[in-house]
């Protein structure tokens, strides 16, 4: 479905997608293209695994400062509160 | 306006557990049915062999452990068999845990909820675990926030929580997250288990961590250091550690 998503993004504005643990590679993660999707989608995580690497070298990451046990209050409900929900 | 979508793949383990979603719930479905990712380790080295050693001198018979991500802990499980009645109340089921069972050493009868149960939020790991945790009731999957609940953590005697650290300061502030201004993972459930097997009566918190790391130009770097670089996040607080 990222996929899908991502595909439409000329048509998509502020979006967000987050996840917390990254298990496929997907164009998500590559901060190169996603460098001309911004204001299309963003893409923010809570945690990070080695797929998201080259977010971490490019100095891009946005973790989220959140626990695990409460991250379903904070983190989506923050999330939600910027976007255009 | 919220819409709901659900990707159906046929591939995903049945858990049992609090998981489970209604059709009602749901706007639309995508059928995708595609293997489920299985992650390696690496096999472990002499480094990741002597501190798994020394945290399984650290770890007693009916104690209730939790691990996180690593190569270390998959080191620490796969030397836990001269231990007895241990339980696993953890956020990741990760590899090499369900051994624990078949072995009839991760009995799960000494804690004190759900007994002879093996509790997790989620799984990542390889084919072996998702074919154990495929329709097994001895293994329940909750929401993290009911697995990491500090409260619920806390209530659970000799709770032993052990993670990965990147460094640690002299003071024992322990960051996980990143150093300096360079942050490669978020919090996770670390400062959860780390904090609550400190308000466990007889837990324990047992951070991991390389002792020196060498930087690509070849300089060799403490691991625990007076001050942590500037900009570093403290993942567990000193509180936690003394």
């Amino acid at each position: 479905m990222y996929h899908a998503i991502l595909d439409q993004w000329e048509d998509l504005r502020d979006i967000w997608i987050s996840d917390s643990v990254q298990v496929h590679p997907r164009r998500l993660y590559d901060p190169v293209f996603m460098a001309n999707l911004q204001g299309h989608i963003n893409y923010a995580h809570a945690f990070g695994m080695t797929l998201i690497r080259k977010i971490n070298e490019a100095k891009l990451s946005d973790f989220f400062p959140v626990m695990t046990s409460d991250s379903a209050e904070k983190y989506a409900v923050a999330r939600t509160l910027s976007s255009t929900w | 306006m919220r819409v709901t979508i659900a990707e159906v793949n046929d591939q995903m383990p049945t858990i049992f557990g609090n998981n489970w979603l209604h059709v009602s719930e749901f706007d639309y479905f995508v059928e995708n049915s595609t293997k489920i990712p299985a992650v390696g380790r690496p096999k472990p080295g002499e480094r990741e062999l002597v501190i798994g050693q020394n945290v399984m001198e650290i770890i007693n018979d009916g104690d209730t452990i939790q691990m996180g991500l690593g190569g270390i802990p998959k080191v620490v499980v796969a030397g836990l068999d001269d231990k007895r009645d241990l339980s696993v109340l953890t956020e990741m089921f990760s590899i090499g845990l369900h051994k624990l069972v078949e072995k009839e050493i991760g009995t799960n009868d000494r804690k004190p909820f759900h007994k002879g149960v093996t509790i997790a939020a989620f799984c990542i790991s390889d084919q072996n675990v998702y074919d154990f945790v495929h329709e097994n009731p001895s293994c329940e999957f909750y929401s993290a926030s009911y697995t990491n609940n500090p409260h619920f953590i806390a209530q659970h005697p000799n709770m032993v929580a052990i993670n990965m650290a990147l460094m640690v300061d002299f003071s024992c502030q322990i960051a996980s997250e990143g150093l300096g201004h360079q942050q490669v993972s978020g919090s996770g459930g670390q400062l959860d288990f780390m904090a609550e097997a400190y308000y466990s009566k007889g837990g324990k918190g047992i951070t991991l961590a390389y002792a020196a790391r060498t930087l690509k130009d070849g300089t060799l770097v403490s691991a625990i250091v007076p001050d942590l670089p500037a900009g570093t996040p403290i993942t567990v607080p000193r509180t936690y550690t003394k």
